[in-house]
């Protein structure tokens, strides 16, 4: 069993794990639709990245890799 | 595909016993984990890598032995992404088939703050790369992680979703329709483990009583959000649209299903005084209880170990008809009699299933059944305990006593 020490971890990133998921998945949103680039569209991607219901998405993930 | 007449039955009978109502016969209930495997030959490593493998490995029981209602249709835990992502904390036996894990719990008490502040993104940027080495890296090769876990996360809903329709063409309704963690147990389970958190319910009482009020809101979510993956099937389409847009836009109307249920082991309570549990477990798991059945859906408690009766006197206070308790090592008995406005689940000591002949068996299912059946609420499910390895329980004797219990415990 490893040490449990947080400073076990990696910290010299510059955006957290939950910023690198939601980064990968709006640039696959992006890509495939590119009109999401543009505003209005764009702002309506903010919107649903920061919505509750995203963060229920999240936390879905999150307790599949706590398991 | 359509609900057979048979599967309505089944359904019906696990419904009738959690609303209050006397079935036409005592319904038969699988705990069943990776025994499942072994029963069929299929090995772990190929069930977790294999959505068809994993499925009808996990159906094979259920098609050969009477039962009204499965446990779950597929692997519990989503074993390809410890792989992927870097975690040894589950493990198989080296029989090939049981499942064990270790507890690996990398919060210490410097980090109540952050989890109480947001636990989703604590877990997420904090926990998690502590836990996979994959993660615990640069952003790149954090997104190269992500990117290499998605197809074992798909593969693991899927295999759900797959489950459902797959257990729907052998005519068994499954159980398990969502998860429902109780907010103590996040840090029992995962997040300080079993020495930290007992340590702390002394050494840091605020900080766990902040912390576990704040998942409660995280809870309530992972109830619905695993509702609709692992119920969906049962719940259908306008069901699934309905609560997706209450999801995204209104939030708090959420429709659980009837059935399935949500599952819940309740792992800490056994290592807590009567004040502990009344101070610091009850709170939040009354809460969640209570959320679930004020939206139309019903849990389904493991009492984990040996709970005791002053324990067991504080879950009177639940609403009726909220709750079905599976038993482990309280005597069944008791728990009917003290929780007698929810149901209760219980089944055969594992030894006597593993060690017995089939008339000893055969003689303590029924007298189980004549001492538990009379005014319903009684679940028969197939030991005390999930069945996990091979040596758990002999197949001739969860055979011969589903088919006594199936012939024996008629209401009318």
């Amino acid at each position: 069993m490893r040490e449990q020490l947080p400073e076990y971890t990696y910290t010299k990133n510059e955006k957290t794990f939950t910023e690198v998921m939601i980064g990968f998945v709006r640039g696959i949103f992006e890509t495939v639709f590119p009109f999401f680039r543009i505003k209005p569209f764009s702002i309506l991607l903010d919107k649903l990245f920061t919505s509750k219901f995203a963060d229920s998405l999240l936390g879905s993930f999150a307790m599949v890799l706590l398991m | 595909m359509a609900k057979s007449k048979r599967f309505k039955e089944r359904e019906q009978r696990m419904i009738d016993v959690a609303q209050g109502r006397i079935p036409d016969r005592v319904p038969i209930c699988g705990l069943i984990e990776t025994y499942a495997l072994s029963y069929s030959g299929v090995p772990l490593k190929e069930a977790a890598t294999n959505i068809s493998k994993n499925v009808h490995a996990h159906a094979k029981i259920y098609d050969d032995i009477y039962y009204d209602c499965a446990y779950i249709a597929s692997l519990a835990h989503a074993w390809e992404i410890g792989w992927t992502l870097g975690s040894d904390v589950f493990f198989i036996s080296d029989d090939g088939f049981t499942e064990q894990h270790k507890e690996y719990a990398p919060m210490v008490p410097d980090d109540y703050d952050a989890l109480a502040k947001d636990p989703i993104r604590f877990i997420l940027n904090e926990f998690v790369p502590r836990k996979y080495s994959k993660l615990d890296a640069t952003n790149e090769e954090q997104k190269k992680a992500f990117l290499s876990a998605l197809v074992p996360f798909f593969k693991f809903a899927g295999a759900m979703v797959y489950g459902s329709y797959a257990f729907r063409k052998i005519d068994m309704p499954i159980v398990m329709g969502g998860a429902g963690q109780m907010p103590l147990d996040f840090l029992f389970d995962y997040l300080r483990g079993f020495k930290g958190t007992v340590g702390d319910l002394r050494r840091h009482k605020d900080k766990v009583k902040a912390a576990t009020e704040a998942l409660l809101p995280y809870s309530f979510d992972l109830s619905h959000m695993t509702n609709l993956m692992m119920g969906g099937y049962s719940g259908g389409v306008p069901w699934m649209v309905k609560n997706l847009v209450n999801a995204i836009i209104l939030r708090n109307d959420f429709e659980f299903t009837t059935f399935p249920w949500i599952f819940n082991p309740c792992h800490m309570p056994p290592f807590m005084s009567p004040k502990q549990f009344e101070e610091f477990y009850w709170p939040g798991y009354k809460a969640v209880a209570e959320h679930i059945h004020a939206h139309g859906g019903h849990l389904l408690t493991v009492l984990e170990g040996e709970w005791g009766r002053e324990k067991l006197e504080i879950l009177r206070y639940l609403p009726d008809n909220s709750v079905t308790f599976v038993v482990e090592n309280d005597d069944p008995k008791m728990v009917k009699e003290i929780l007698s406005n929810n149901s209760i689940m219980a089944g055969l000591p594992l030894e006597l299933l593993r060690n017995g002949t089939r008339e000893e068996c055969i003689a303590a299912a029924k007298e189980m059944i004549d001492e538990l059946a009379p005014g319903g609420r009684f679940i028969f499910c197939t030991g005390d305990k999930v069945l996990l390895s091979a040596s758990d329980a002999k197949p001739e004797n969860i055979r011969a006593v589903n088919e006594f219990v199936h012939g024996y415990g008629l209401y009318y």
